[in-house]
Formats: C-alpha cells, sequence, structure tokens
C-alpha cells in the first residue's frame, strides 16, 4: 500500500501521545498518593510539613521512587520528584514558663501626682517611690504614666479608660516583656522581698494557684449567675491574670502577657462602644463584658485569689491583708472617703516592717507627723 | 577487479550513458532489496529519538489538563443555598432555578479542583424578636466548616449569586501561591483603592501572616467572595464579630451585616488590620453592569471577558434586577469557547 508508512506513523505518534500523557498522570497520581499517606501520618494542624519529612519518610520516600523505577524501567532510567510545600497555619508563639525578671514590667499611671484634690495627693510620691524600690530590688522595669497625658483619648468618658491605652502604649515600648503588671496608684507593695516571678507568673507556681471551674461573680459586666472559670485551664493559655471580689472582677491588680492574644485583648478592650455605652466601672465592667461574652478571651483569662495579687483592707482571712501578702489596694476607698486612713494604716505596717526610708524625702515629715500618736 | 557482468547490467540501466553517472558507483556492488536500509539510518533515528522525547514532554506537560484530578485538597468552598427557605414567601420556580444553575456551577468547579464542598441550607431563623438574621450566619457557617474539615487551611465562602466563568483556575495558582505579589496589606496608603477612607492607626504589623482575603468595590469591603485561613486570628474575628454592646447599638445601621461589622471594628482595631488582605476585586469578584451604579465602565469593578475574568458575582440583582436572567446570560458567555480553545474542547 502507498500509504502503509503515513498510517503506522500516525498510529505510533498517537500511541506515543496517549501513552505518554497516561504515564506521566499515573506515576503523578501514584507518587501524589505515597505523599499524602506520609504526610497524614505526621501532619496535625500546627505542624509546618517541612519538619514530618524526617530521615524515616525519607527511606521510605526513597523505596517509593525505586518502586516507581523498577515499575517503569523500560520506559526511562531516572526520575525525581519535589514535594511542593503549602503555606504553613499561623501558630501563636510559645509562652515563657520561667520568664527572667528583666521581663517584667511594672506599670503604674495616675495624675494623683498633679491634682491636689485627689485624696492620696500628699502621699503621691511615696507610693511611687515605694513601686519603684521594689521593681528596682527585682530587676524588674517599672513604667509611670502620667494619667493627665491619656486624658484627651478617653475625653467625656470615665477616667480609669487611661489603663487600656496605657497598658498597649507599654507593650509598645517594652515588645520584649512577657509580662506587664498593672497596679492601681491606691495600693501599696507591702512584701519588697516577694518575687511576683516566683508568686505568680512561673507557669508552676500559675498551675497552682489558678482558680478552675470556680464561679465568676455576677455584677458589673457579668449578668448572670453560674459562670464558671475553665475547668482545664493551663498556665500557657493564661495570658491575662485577674481576681475578683464579691462585685466580680476588679482590674486594680492585673497580669497581662505581652503576647499575640496579649495585644488583641488590649485592642478590642479600647472598643469606641464600650467607652460610650458601658458606664458605671467603665474598663473594669468592659473586661467583665469581654469575659462572658467572648470564648477566645474567656479561655485566656486566669483568674487568680484575690489575696495573691490585689489584697483588701478586710478584716477576714479570704479577702483581707495579712502579713507577708505581696501588696495591699485599697479598693473604694474613693467611694468611703477613707484613702488617707487606709494609706497611713498600711504606712505604719510597712514602717515597722522597714523603717521610714520607703518614704519620699518630701513627703516623710508630713507622713511621720500623721503617724505619730497625739500626745 | 573488473567484472565484465556486473559492466554489462549497470550499462543496461543507463542506456543513454556510456560510462557510469557520477555518485552511483556504489551500484556496482548493492545487492537486490538494499533500498530498505535508507530508514534505519543513523540520521533517521537520530530524529525519530528527538521526536519521542519531545512527545512524551509533550505528554507531561497536558497531564495536569487531560487527565489529572487532585485527590485531596486544603481548600474548603462554602456554599450556602435556600437563603429564606421559603419562610416568608413561597419560593418561585425561578428562584429553583437559580439555585439549581449555581449549585452545579459550583459543584463541578469543586470536584475539578478536588475541593471539598461544604452546602448548608439558610432557612430563615428567629434570634432576636425584632429581626431575622439569615445574613449573619457567615460566621458560623465558616467555623462549622473548620470543624468538619479540621485538616483544611482554606475556606473560601462563595455567594450563591455567583458564576464562576473559567473553571479552569485553580484558587492555588489564582491567589493563594501568589498572594505576596498580589495582595494589599495597607490600604490607608495614598496610592492604594480606599473607597471608605480608612485612616492609619497606631499598633497594626502589616508583617503577620494574611488570613482574611477580600476585595473592595465601590461602597467598601466586598464579602460575597472571600477566602479565610484557619487560625486563631480568624477564631478571634468570629468571636467578637457579635459582641452584643456594639451589636446592640449599630445592627439598625448596618443594612450589610458582616460586611459592615468588619469595616466598623477594622476601623480601630490594630490586630484586624494585621491580618487582613486586600486583593483586586475581579481577581475572583467581578461586578455585573447594575451592580456599582455610577461607576460607568470603571474597569476596577466589572466583569471583563477578554481578560477572563475568573468569577462574576451579581451583587444586589435581587433589588431591581434579575438574578435568573443575569445568571443565565454570564451561563451562555461561559458556554462559548473563545480563542483557540474553540479548536480543542476538551482543554
Amino acid at each position: 500500500m502507498r500509504f502503509a508508512p503515513y498510517l503506522i506513523s500516525a498510529v505510533v505518534i498517537t500511541t506515543i501521545i496517549l501513552g505518554g500523557a497516561w504515564w506521566t498522570s499515573a506515576m503523578d497520581t501514584k507518587l501524589q498518593t505515597k505523599m499524602k499517606e506520609i504526610i497524614d501520618q505526621h501532619t496535625s494542624t500546627w505542624t509546618p510539613v517541612v519538619s514530618s519529612v524526617t530521615s524515616t519518610q525519607t527511606d521510605t520516600l526513597r523505596v517509593t521512587i525505586s518502586e516507581v523505577v523498577s515499575v517503569t524501567a523500560t520506559l526511562t532510567e531516572t526520575f525525581t520528584a519535589t514535594p511542593t510545600v503549602t503555606s504553613v497555619v499561623h501558630a501563636l508563639a510559645t509562652t515563657d514558663p520561667h520568664p527572667d525578671n528583666s521581663k517584667i514590667v511594672i506599670l503604674m499611671g495616675s495624675n494623683f501626682q498633679n491634682d491636689a484634690n485627689s485624696p492620696l495627693h500628699p502621699f503621691a510620691q511615696s507610693i511611687i517611690k515605694n513601686r519603684r524600690e521594689y521593681a528596682e530590688r527585682h530587676g524588674y522595669k517599672f513604667e509611670f504614666l502620667d494619667a493627665d497625658a491619656y486624658a484627651s483619648r478617653v475625653t467625656g468618658h470615665l477616667m480609669p479608660w487611661v489603663k487600656v491605652p496605657m497598658l498597649q502604649d507599654t507593650m509598645k515600648k517594652y515588645p520584649d516583656a512577657e509580662w506587664i503588671w498593672w497596679l492601681d496608684h491606691d495600693a501599696l507593695v507591702m512584701n519588697k522581698d516577694l518575687n511576683v516571678v516566683d508568686h505568680v507568673l512561673k507557669h508552676d507556681r500559675l498551675n497552682t494557684i489558678l482558680t478552675r471551674e470556680a464561679e465568676y461573680k455576677s455584677g458589673a459586666g457579668i449578668p448572670a449567675d453560674g459562670f464558671r472559670t475553665p475547668k482545664d485551664q493551663d498556665a500557657k493559655d493564661v495570658h491575662f491574670i485577674i481576681s475578683q471580689d464579691f462585685n466580680g472582677i476588679n482590674a486594680g491588680s492585673l497580669f497581662i502577657r505581652n503576647s499575640e492574644v496579649g495585644r488583641w485583648i488590649v485592642d478590642l478592650w479600647f472598643e469606641p462602644l464600650y467607652l460610650d455605652h458601658i458606664q458605671g466601672y467603665a474598663e473594669q465592667q468592659a473586661f467583665s463584658h469581654m469575659v462572658f461574652y467572648h470564648p477566645q478571651v474567656y479561655k485566656h483569662v486566669g483568674v487568680v485569689p484575690l489575696k495573691a495579687i490585689n489584697a483588701y483592707d478586710f478584716d477576714d482571712n479570704i479577702w483581707g491583708y495579712d502579713d507577708g501578702d505581696l501588696c495591699i489596694h485599697f479598693a473604694g476607698c474613693n467611694y468611703f472617703k477613707n484613702c488617707p486612713e487606709k494609706f497611713l494604716k498600711y504606712a505604719q505596717i510597712l514602717s515597722s516592717k522597714q523603717g521610714s526610708d520607703w518614704m519620699s524625702a518630701q513627703e516623710k515629715d508630713h507622713i511621720q507627723n500623721l503617724l505619730k500618736p497625739s500626745s | 577487479m573488473w567484472n565484465p557482468k556486473k559492466k554489462s547490467e549497470a550499462l543496461a540501466k543507463f542506456k543513454s550513458f556510456p560510462y557510469p553517472k557520477p555518485g552511483t558507483s556504489n551500484v556496482l556492488d548493492s545487492k537486490e532489496g538494499d533500498t530498505r536500509r535508507k530508514y534505519f539510518t543513523k540520521t533517521h533515528l537520530h530524529r525519530l529519538f528527538v521526536f519521542v522525547v519531545l512527545l512524551l514532554c509533550s505528554g507531561y506537560f497536558l497531564k495536569h489538563t487531560l487527565l489529572t484530578r487532585p485527590k485531596e485538597s486544603n481548600v474548603v468552598m462554602i456554599f450556602v443555598n435556600n437563603i429564606g427557605g421559603g419562610v416568608l414567601d413561597v419560593k418561585s420556580p425561578r428562584q429553583w432555578e437559580l439555585e439549581k444553575i449555581s449549585t452545579e456551577n459550583k459543584k463541578k468547579y469543586a470536584e475539578r479542583h478536588g475541593y471539598h464542598f461544604f452546602v448548608k441550607s439558610t432557612g430563615l431563623k428567629r434570634r432576636y424578636a425584632h429581626e431575622w438574621r439569615e445574613s449573619w450566619e457567615k460566621a458560623d457557617y465558616i467555623m462549622e466548616a473548620m470543624k468538619k474539615y479540621p485538616h483544611a487551611e482554606w475556606f473560601w465562602w462563595v455567594d450563591l449569586t455567583t458564576f464562576i466563568m473559567e473553571p479552569q483556575y485553580s484558587l492555588e495558582k489564582l491567589i493563594i501561591n501568589r498572594l505576596d505579589h498580589i495582595a494589599t496589606r495597607n490600604i490607608t496608603d495614598s496610592m492604594e483603592f480606599n473607597p471608605k477612607n480608612f485612616h492609619e492607626i497606631p499598633f497594626v504589623d502589616y508583617s503577620e501572616d494574611i488570613n482574611f482575603i477580600l476585595g473592595q468595590d465601590c461602597n467598601g469591603f466586598s464579602l460575597g467572595s472571600f477566602l479565610v485561613r484557619r487560625s486563631d486570628w480568624t477564631s478571634r474575628l468570629m468571636d467578637f464579630l457579635w459582641d452584643p454592646v456594639v451589636y446592640g447599638q449599630k445592627h439598625m445601621d448596618w443594612p450589610h451585616d458582616e460586611q459592615n461589622a468588619i469595616e466598623y471594628f477594622y476601623e480601630n482595631n490594630a490586630w484586624l488590620r494585621s491580618g487582613m488582605g486586600f486583593v483586586p476585586l475581579r481577581l475572583f469578584n467581578s461586578y455585573p453592569p447594575g451592580a456599582c451604579a455610577g461607576e460607568g465602565e470603571n474597569p476596577r469593578f466589572f466583569y471583563n471577558q477578554k481578560e477572563g475574568d475568573f468569577l462574576v458575582n451579581l451583587a444586589g440583582c435581587n433589588y431591581g434586577r434579575d438574578c435568573l436572567d443575569e445568571i443565565n446570560h454570564y451561563k451562555g458567555l461561559a458556554q462559548r469557547k473563545r480563542g483557540w480553545r474553540k479548536l480543542v474542547p476538551f482543554l
């Protein structure tokens, strides 16, 4: 036949095209299946794919290639495969289980040093000195922020809201800090020897003092009884440490971790509509609201006993200050108008423990005169 | 050496010549049937070898479109149908037809690329006394899909009133694998498209992972088609999106629900900005004429067949336009092959 050569060529060409396509796709599919099996054995959502390709998997892959090569020995002598790694799901950075003291920032913010009408104004410098010396003794960083400088950011709202942008700025200023401890200005550090890392922050200790499955007190921000702290909470998941009294969460003393979660909580906390529509206890109520309504906040907030970080001037043993406690907080003294009395009471205790050098020089005489019994 | 017989034979072949023709001297020594050898010369074998190699290469390059379909994928398509569920009105045949066309289009695309296809029926549910909130379920359905497909990384929300015009594009090639090149992080820059006039705020970290990919239309964010990555960031977004303090104050002002909520929080939340990436609207969310009224022929928004836009979103077609007619129109466009694809029907 005159056209026989053309017919033979056409058949051969077509066969090679189809065979080539089938061959490459079959091999590709087989290899993908093998890779999928290997990866599935060891991949979890938070593990980078690259790190799951250990020597064992490499050997398996080599065997796989060998299989493929032997099966197709008549078609090719070599074959290489380069697995494509997709991007990794972002995982939260690991929290530090035992931070160094230099990674702790003690933050204090107030305007009582400027405002002569503030009930603690006569003692402002001594309170600041008490806080600073405690930080210096243990190697923490100390940050004092003037609330008047932040007033414009909360214009038209209650002044306690300034706490939130102060925390935000402090996180920005100390990016390497692990924890920031906020303690209100109406408070005194009473035990200068107590290292707050050993006392609260290291994960071993925090795990022992976290209150789990305890009831949140209903009050400002939490509307219902029966709402409980997380049952299986671990210190490494805690990014916010707080305590509560009979009226619910008290934000006078709190620890916030300078982490992605901590920065998120602070960001959300300063929601403009919270400032507009959460009255009463201002930032404290907003925080309680967030804990109650947002599971993502709830699971990262740890509640510790009040005395651990926030002892009150009470006579009972549950909340009241005992010798050896970290600090004393004159909670509510503005309302009951007894701030100076409470301060002097604990200044007396502090002086009897440490002598009078903890006071500021310019205030020492005044305070000591007030402490003297009238004769 | 001279052979009188051979000479006679040679001379017999070349009757008109008294001597052998130049170049044919080898004929004197040839044998019967020697002409077959020319097909197996070195030159021919070399050409055949090259030809075979090229064919194998062509087979390799063609395999993706010819035969290969991935078995597993880390992309989930979230598709919501039965909107309203006939609670307030009896669904008309046109509504059923629209759903059928759209569902079929998405299902074929998911099968072609091996994506998981997560379909939800969104009948109306009453959660507040004064409103029905089916449009707010996007967050719920995304979280539900994340639980159902724990190994998937990307979740693509695609509205009912959309049509995929170019199903040969995979999301990986179109968006995910070139995210660094096409995504805009900081839209407050004066050169960027910023229809809501967002201002710069402190504490934003644009080096963080992109967890949310969307486009912007003439009114702001457009959530007819968007991609969400599984991450803690996404869990937080879904968590606070319905904060009761904010929602209580704003729900009467927010006609577009999640879209307006995310725009609102974008205003003040640095962490939210850190996780969002914006792509050109037409990348996976082209608009038909009629959406974005007043924009004329703005090439930023409207579907362009010549450039092969991936997906057309009939945004707003329920308000004064006809969804079924529009989707049939685009279905017809999609079925009409263009250019060289007319000649190769299986591509």
